[in-house]
């Protein structure tokens, strides 16, 4: 079992070994750098593109610098702070959920809540409004019914 | 027997002569002097803003007076406002293909090499020839109000002219240049910049001219940008009869039939534009996808949301005579959002690859124009609300009513959440500037916002484009519940159990995994797309086994026929077929993509969704009318055998341009696309490049809208009876 754990190890560090000195990126530091390009957004004056998906030239060189950064053991994590940290806020693809930007996360679960709450007094209105209607209509029947007896009776 | 189809047709008839006469005489004047000529047109757009603020006044008084010389004469000021407008369209096409670069608007939009079809397009390739275009659109429907309502005294149509006239003069201002920050499209070029280009072309200079931006010279910029103004423009017209309406104070549905066609009209053209503008992104923009969030395609898609609604709530009203306040709410919403969004791109409020600029004297009299016509719409609501107050009510949770009230409540929050994100850098980079004292401190909102709360409304909502069509009015049983519902679901469940295995094994072999809401979502996607299309098919059967049973000779004739007989209702499915494949096409193109930044040195080798990619060859430059193309050839093999295609990835770059363009190439198969952009070649002469897999992407770029021109064909060609719904005071 023992032997077993050893050569995993070795085939590991060997792969990573390898992989580091051919200039590519283990899958945990792929998977890091990924998750730090999608996480952010370029800062190329386009309109807000996730940098994972700009290809312009500001974008593959911040891209390459996340590389190295990946490389030396940062998380994506770690990788998309130091970048919002070095060029701002307004880098992050939404808002953060905390201070005045949480609004914009409460906002639409108010409106949600809001709206489903009108659309239920609403229907519900519409509901005894109908019982009303309901309840005035076996009497308007049997009225009638009264009426068209009596009126035969009459003729009768 | 009244003299308006006389008077009508004769202002026909002279506004096309004057169209055929004064554009020749244009053309033959033009050769003598091309410079003095452009007076005329730049004269003719304040002649529109004339006549349009004459029929404003002439419907105003005749309206009110109830006198028919005054509304003939606001009915013919329209006609004149169309034909000028139409007069100065045609003859900036004319200064675009010539080439006159005195004027500033041909000088900043054409180049002499730009091909003829771009020199075309130009006409809305900048800020004042789309202005002018746009009021040359919005006249058109105005005359086209007037053609049809030639036959009768239709009071209501000319209510709804009146308030058509308002909106035409708000425009015809901004196009002959009465406003700043919008200059009419016949301005001349300053004496000094003119002088400058001279003097550069004497010293060698290639060209004359900016040119078009690089990214709209592109053939879908040909289709895209008519098809969006068409929309936000034709929505004024079901406006403006909704209005009408109201000034009127008849009460009446009448205002529902006479806007039907421009209903569906302005529905189709924006369907068209929203879509049209992702299949420009996806082709253009090289980020491998089509919808971006960006705060104008949010402006876009506002009005979309709002007449999409309202096509719905609308028959509630035709049929049960309910939420009549609400319809006028949603398509004054429509109008109102169509303003919003034109201020967004028109003020350069919020940064986007659409904007044309910053304006501060357009942002005040947009935003005055659209805080007047809100006002104006609640006063009006408000005036008639006991008049407008349903007669009917629901009668339960389960019927086609209920149904379409929660179509309409899922549309309403959805457009809420997309304003919502749209606005929200404005409102708190001025509450971190004016409250907290933090200046220049901007946040955007993008993706992630959006999926958050848009993926699951929609989801809902496609589920009740299934429920909404074959539930029962009133009150739905449970034998009818069964009989509509019971097959679509077992389709639909049988479909979702059978992406459960592959679902499972796309997320285990992906290196993000597969997240569990991620997979969840995916699931009720493939379940609701189902059941929508279950639906539609189980209708379609119902009525064709009818119709076969009745004689038609074969399943062809008796689907057609059976079309043809409701054309409205039909259309309708056709359209919701339309929504099912595009939720597939979203699921296949943005769930399950594969996206991997590869650099590739020539003959090195990649592989991507069994795809195997190889750089053969060298960089290659290839020059086109006005522009060369920098790329590299990408043989294209799939499992191991031999190529089966060549990409060639490229940038654009176009001779009166610094920029460069993403050009990039695409392999087009059934299952998905193979889309390659090309971001440089770096210093070790390797290739970097996007390289994406868009399963299913085809079935939204090019089979929906297609599917969406058939639906809403059909729908537009249905014959529109007038009827007072039940309980109508008409």
């Amino acid at each position: 079992m023992k032997r077993i754990a050893f050569a995993a190890a070795l085939t590991a560090v060997m792969v990573v070994g390898a992989a580091e000195e051919s200039g590519q990126l283990t899958p945990i530091q792929k998977t890091a750098l990924k998750k730090a390009s999608q996480s952010v957004l370029c800062s190329c004056g386009c309109p807000p593109t996730i940098l994972n998906d700009c290809i312009c030239d500001e974008a593959r060189a911040f891209r390459d610098v996340m590389t190295e950064q990946a490389r030396e053991g940062m998380t994506g994590e770690q990788i998309a702070a130091a970048y919002i940290e070095k060029y701002g806020e307004q880098y992050r693809p939404a808002p953060a959920k905390k201070g005045f930007d949480l609004l914009l996360w409460i906002l639409p679960a108010v409106l949600f809540a809001a709206a489903t709450a009108f659309l239920c007094i609403f229907l519900m209105s519409q509901k005894e409004r109908e019982e009303e209607t309901a309840a005035k209509q076996p009497q308007d029947e049997y009225r009638e019914r009264i009426e068209k007896e009596l009126k035969e009776r009459r003729t009768v | 027997m009244n003299g308006r189809p006389r008077e009508t047709k004769f202002a026909f008839s002279a506004a096309f002569a004057f169209l055929g006469v004064s554009t020749l005489g244009f053309l033959l004047l033009s050769k003598a002097d091309e410079v003095a000529v452009t007076g005329f047109p730049r004269a003719a757009v304040y002649a529109a803003a004339g006549a349009s603020a004459w029929a404003c006044l002439a419907f105003a008084v005749g309206l009110r007076l109830r006198h028919e010389g005054w509304l003939r004469s606001a009915r013919r000021g329209i006609v004149v406002a169309w034909t000028l407008m139409l007069f100065t369209t045609i003859c900036l096409l004319i200064a675009l293909l010539s080439d006159w670069y005195h004027i500033e608007y041909v000088w900043r939009t054409s180049t002499p090499d730009q091909p003829v079809h771009y020199k075309l397009s130009a006409l809305w390739g900048g800020m004042s020839g789309s202005m002018l275009f746009w009021n040359a659109i919005l006249t058109s429907c105005a005359a086209l109000m007037v053609w049809r309502s030639r036959r009768e005294e239709d009071r209501l149509t000319d209510y709804a002219l009146g308030v058509m006239s308002v909106v035409m003069l708000f425009y015809a201002a901004l196009s002959a240049g009465i406003v700043p920050g919008i200059s009419n499209p016949f301005q001349l070029l300053n004496a000094d910049v003119l002088a400058r280009i001279e003097a550069d072309l004497a010293a060698g200079a290639s060209t004359r001219g900016l040119g078009m931006n690089p990214l709209l010279q592109t053939p879908l910029m040909m289709i895209h940008p008519p098809n969006l103004y068409g929309g936000f423009v034709i929505c004024t017209a079901p406006f403006a009869y909704a209005v009408g309406s109201m000034l009127q104070g008849s009460g009446s549905t009448l205002w529902l039939a006479r806007s039907r066609r421009w209903t569906i009209a302005a529905w189709l053209f924006l369907t068209l534009g929203n879509l049209l503008g992702g299949a420009w992104a996806y082709n253009e923009l090289g980020w491998g996808g089509y919808w971006g969030w960006d705060p104008v395609e949010n402006a876009a898609l506002l009005p979309w949301l709002m007449i999409t609604a309202f096509l719905h709530s609308v028959m509630i009203q035709e049929r049960r005579n309910m939420l009549k306040i609400w319809n006028i709410a949603l398509i004054s919403l429509t109008f109102l959002l169509v303003l919003f969004g034109t201020m967004l791109v028109r003020c350069g409020l919020l940064t986007s690859v659409h904007a044309f600029g910053e304006s501060s004297e357009l942002l005040a009299y947009f935003g005055s124009f659209l805080a007047l016509s809100t006002i104006a719409v609640v006063w009006l609501i408000a005036r008639r609300w006991r008049q407008l107050r349903s007669v009917n009510r629901f009668d339960s949770l389960l019927s086609k009513e209920a149904a379409f009230l929660f179509n309409n409540w899922i549309f309403v929050i959805s457009a809420a959440v997309v304003l919502a994100g749209t606005i929200f850098p404005i409102i708190s980079e001025a509450y971190y500037t004016y409250v907290r004292g933090i200046p220049d401190r901007k946040i955007a909102v993008s993706e992630p916002y959006y999926n958050a709360f848009i993926v699951p409304l929609g989801l809902i909502l496609l589920a009740l484009t299934g429920i909404g069509p074959m539930i029962s009015w009133k009150k739905a049983t449970g034998s009818n519940l069964r009989r509509n519902f019971l097959w679509p679901t077992a389709a639909g469940l049988v479909a979702a159990l059978a992406c459960v295995a592959p679902f499972a094994m796309i997320g285990s072999s992906s290196p993000d995994g597969f997240p569990l809401l991620k997979t969840i979502y995916s699931l009720l996607c493939v379940f609701a797309s189902v059941f929508v299309l279950g639906t539609v098919a189980l209708e379609y059967w119902k009525g064709v086994r009818i119709r076969l049973r009745r004689g038609s000779p074969n399943l062809f004739s008796a689907l057609f026929q059976l079309t043809n007989q409701n054309r409205r209702r039909y259309g309708g499915y056709i359209v919701h077929i339309g929504v099912a494949l595009f939720y597939i096409g979203a699921l296949g193109s943005n769930g399950f993509q594969l996206s991997e930044r590869v650099k590739l040195a020539p003959g090195e080798t990649y592989q991507i969704a069994g795809y195997q990619l190889k750089y053969a060859g060298e960089p290659f430059q290839k020059r086109g009318q006005n522009v060369v193309f920098h790329g590299v050839p990408i043989e294209v093999s799939k499992n191991g055998s031999g190529p089966i295609a060549e990409l060639e990835p490229s940038r654009g770059q176009y001779d009166a341009s610094e920029t460069a363009t993403y050009e990039a190439s695409t392999l087009r198969r059934l299952s998905g696309d193979l889309y390659i952009a090309l971001g440089g070649i770096n210093e070790e002469g390797k290739a970097d490049m996007q390289v994406y897999y868009n399963p299913l992407a085809w079935v939204v770029l090019w089979a929906v809208p297609v599917v969406m021109i058939i639906g809403g064909a059909v729908c537009l060609a249905e014959r529109i009876k007038y009827r007072p719904a039940k309980g109508a005071e008409e």
